[in-house]
């Protein structure tokens, strides 16, 4: 395990060594270190409403079926026969009684237990230990109905994982009916390290200028003022104890910023227009501005989301030098369903796989991975000095904050929790680090 | 009058068919997007849903373009917006340009209950070439109908579908 990491990563965080980005050992080590022990995404509970509905998915790269058992309750547990060690399920979704194996057709309950061996009792000398070889579970737990899995047992709750984040997650989560996301996700495999991906939209709205500029041009709307970095725009970036963080830039109650074009565009301002209101009087003031803003932001480690834009995305890991995208729209509940499906086609042209904007981001996180292939190359430290020093507290948010929304505060804050995980022993250890960095 | 057998589509009407694919196909191999829109009718549909992994026994009817996840799921002023983009001068990953051919072949043509539109098959074969040496593959069915607008053919609805799960390469900002 590599423990010294004053050379990886700057105390502040401010400059990395771009090793972080491509080496096989650290990679190994993200994956037993920080995925193995961190709150990942699994799905939204409406995505798997009825008993016996399951998704596949992945926690790092532990394959994991996401199911919900005859009593109502999900699960998560390895995709991974215990006999010969095959993958039991190979849909991507679907309802089912049970899961077979197709090897020797071992069979497994929605609960993840092995309720049946075929012909058990003619060809085992003894009775199996069906406990044993059920499939190992993860930890499951809900916020708001998005679900998370965590494989550590000693790994906080995940309320005390998302700590200041669930109070400005509730800014569009915890609104009447609730958010949910519509799926099934679109997939996109990457040739760039899944950190990069996960920067981008924690605490890079300065790219989104540039990188964007096209795309901007003709979409217009609210974002119009930034393309082609004609101005800076007005926002806040947040960065939280575990390494969440986003951008805001709020609207006012006549501008309704987003993405979304012609008849959904009016349809969601009508939309934004009729629950402002009733957000300010459930959330106050400051979330019902983080509610009418758009945002874009990360959970750490590895789920990324838009606000305005309504994407959710997962950036699962295929080595240092692939990630997989996976990518869902969000939507409140008790939108009537012709903006829902508005707002759909709008994520899907805009961060979809043939998006406007998707499009741009992925050559670029290629080519800061793959640049670094060459070994002089590699000796040249990156950097994320943007707004370093005017990380500040205010009375109204729970957590740092620096502004204007073009910083790299958020980015520092994320690598420092990276570099907390990497190297810390356990999870009392995580928390002790991690709140003396957040009182910086 | 000759008819390609089985169809009941004359076989000046399945060469025209032929024609129209194959010269779609230059137009965009050769980014000439305006043309490209211009052989679309007003009320094109342009949908390339994507396909996940079902078990043969799972009894939910397929996607539709109200209720699926899609890569497109375009009217043509969603159409105009794409080519709008390659047009700006700002879209830094077609520039310097993709190395980009389609291959179109397997082509059927049958009628329809409505006398100016054919259901029209096909398959294609994207090869995408870029920078120094990324490579991508794209095979695909098409699903169209072809109208017939004054005294011309137009495509008035294109269902891609794609054969891909995971999409391999960074993205599908091609018109298949």
């Amino acid at each position: 395990m590599i423990t010294d990491f004053r050379r990886l990563l700057r105390a502040d965080g401010g400059t990395q060594n771009r090793e972080i980005y491509w080496n096989e050992d650290l990679y190994a080590q993200e994956l037993e270190q920080v995925f193995a022990r961190s709150w990942l995404f699994l799905t939204h509970e409406s995505l798997i409403p009825n008993p016996g509905d399951f998704i596949t998915t992945f926690m790092g790269e532990d394959r994991v079926i996401v199911s919900r058992g005859g009593d109502g309750v999900i699960r998560a547990f390895l995709n991974s026969c215990n006999h010969r060690g095959n993958i039991v399920c190979r849909a991507d979704s679907g309802n089912v009684r049970s899961f077979t194996c197709n090897y020797h057709g071992w069979v497994y309950g929605l609960n993840g237990d092995l309720a049946d061996v075929p012909l058990e009792k003619e060809i085992y000398t003894e009775p199996l230990d069906r406990k044993r070889l059920g499939l190992r579970q993860a930890r499951v737990e809900s916020y708001r109905g998005f679900v998370y899995g965590n494989f550590d047992p000693e790994a906080p709750s995940l309320l005390d994982y998302l700590g200041e984040m669930a109070w400005y997650f509730d800014s569009f989560m915890d609104v009447p009916g609730g958010a949910e996301l519509l799926g099934p996700p679109i997939k996109v495999r990457f040739k760039a390290n899944w950190k990069f991906f996960v920067e981008n939209f924690i605490g890079d709205f300065y790219h989104a200028g540039w990188t964007h500029a096209a795309a901007i041009k003709v979409i217009g709307g609210a974002l119009g003022m930034i393309q082609g970095n004609q101005a800076v725009a007005p926002g806040t970036q947040f960065a939280t104890t575990f390494g969440h963080g986003f951008n805001a830039s709020p609207g006012t109650d006549d501008l309704f910023p987003s993405i979304h074009q012609g008849r959904i565009a009016t349809m969601f301002e009508d939309w934004m227009r009729s629950r402002l209101p009733v957000v300010r009087d459930k959330l106050g003031t400051e979330r019902a501005r983080l509610y009418n803003a758009i945002w874009d932001g990360g959970m750490f480690p590895n789920t990324s989301f838009l606000r305005g834009i309504d994407t959710w995305k997962v950036r699962q890991p295929r080595g240092p030098r692939e990630v997989e995208v996976w990518t869902w729209t969000l939507v409140e509940s008790e939108m009537p369903e012709e903006l829902k499906r508005g707002i759909r086609h709008s994520n899907e042209k805009t961060f979809g796989a043939a998006g406007l904007l998707e499009g741009d981001d992925g050559e670029n996180m290629e080519g800061n991975t793959h640049s670094s292939d060459g070994v002089i190359t590699r000796q040249q430290p990156l950097n994320t000095e943007m707004g370093l020093g005017r990380e500040t507290f205010r009375d109204e948010y729970p957590s740092m904050i620096s502004e204007p929304a073009d910083n790299e505060a958020a980015h520092r804050n994320f690598l420092r929790m990276w570099k907390t995980m990497m190297t810390a022993k356990d999870w009392d250890e995580i928390i002790t680090r991690r709140r003396q960095d957040a009182r910086r | 009058m000759n008819t390609v057998a089985g169809t009941g589509v004359p076989l000046d009407l399945y060469f025209e068919v032929q024609t129209f694919l194959f010269r779609e196909a230059r137009y965009l191999d050769d980014e000439q997007f305006r043309p490209w829109l211009a052989l679309l009718t007003e009320d094109i549909h342009y949908w390339l849903p994507i396909r996940e992994n079902r078990f043969r026994k799972d009894r939910r009817p397929p996607p539709t373009p109200a209720d699926s996840a899609s890569v497109y799921n375009d009217d043509l002023s969603d159409l105009t917006d794409r080519v709008a983009r390659f047009e700006t001068g700002f879209a830094w990953v077609e520039d310097p340009p993709s190395r980009i051919r389609r291959l179109v072949t397997n082509i059927e043509a049958e009628t329809t209950a409505r006398d100016d539109e054919l259901a029209v098959y096909s398959n294609i074969l994207l090869y995408r070439n870029r920078r120094q040496d990324e490579e991508a593959w794209f095979v695909a069915a098409r699903r169209d109908r072809l109208r017939w607008v004054d005294g011309t053919w137009r495509l008035a609805k294109r269902h891609i579908v794609f054969d891909q799960h995971v999409i391999l390469d960074d993205n599908l900002s091609v018109f298949l």
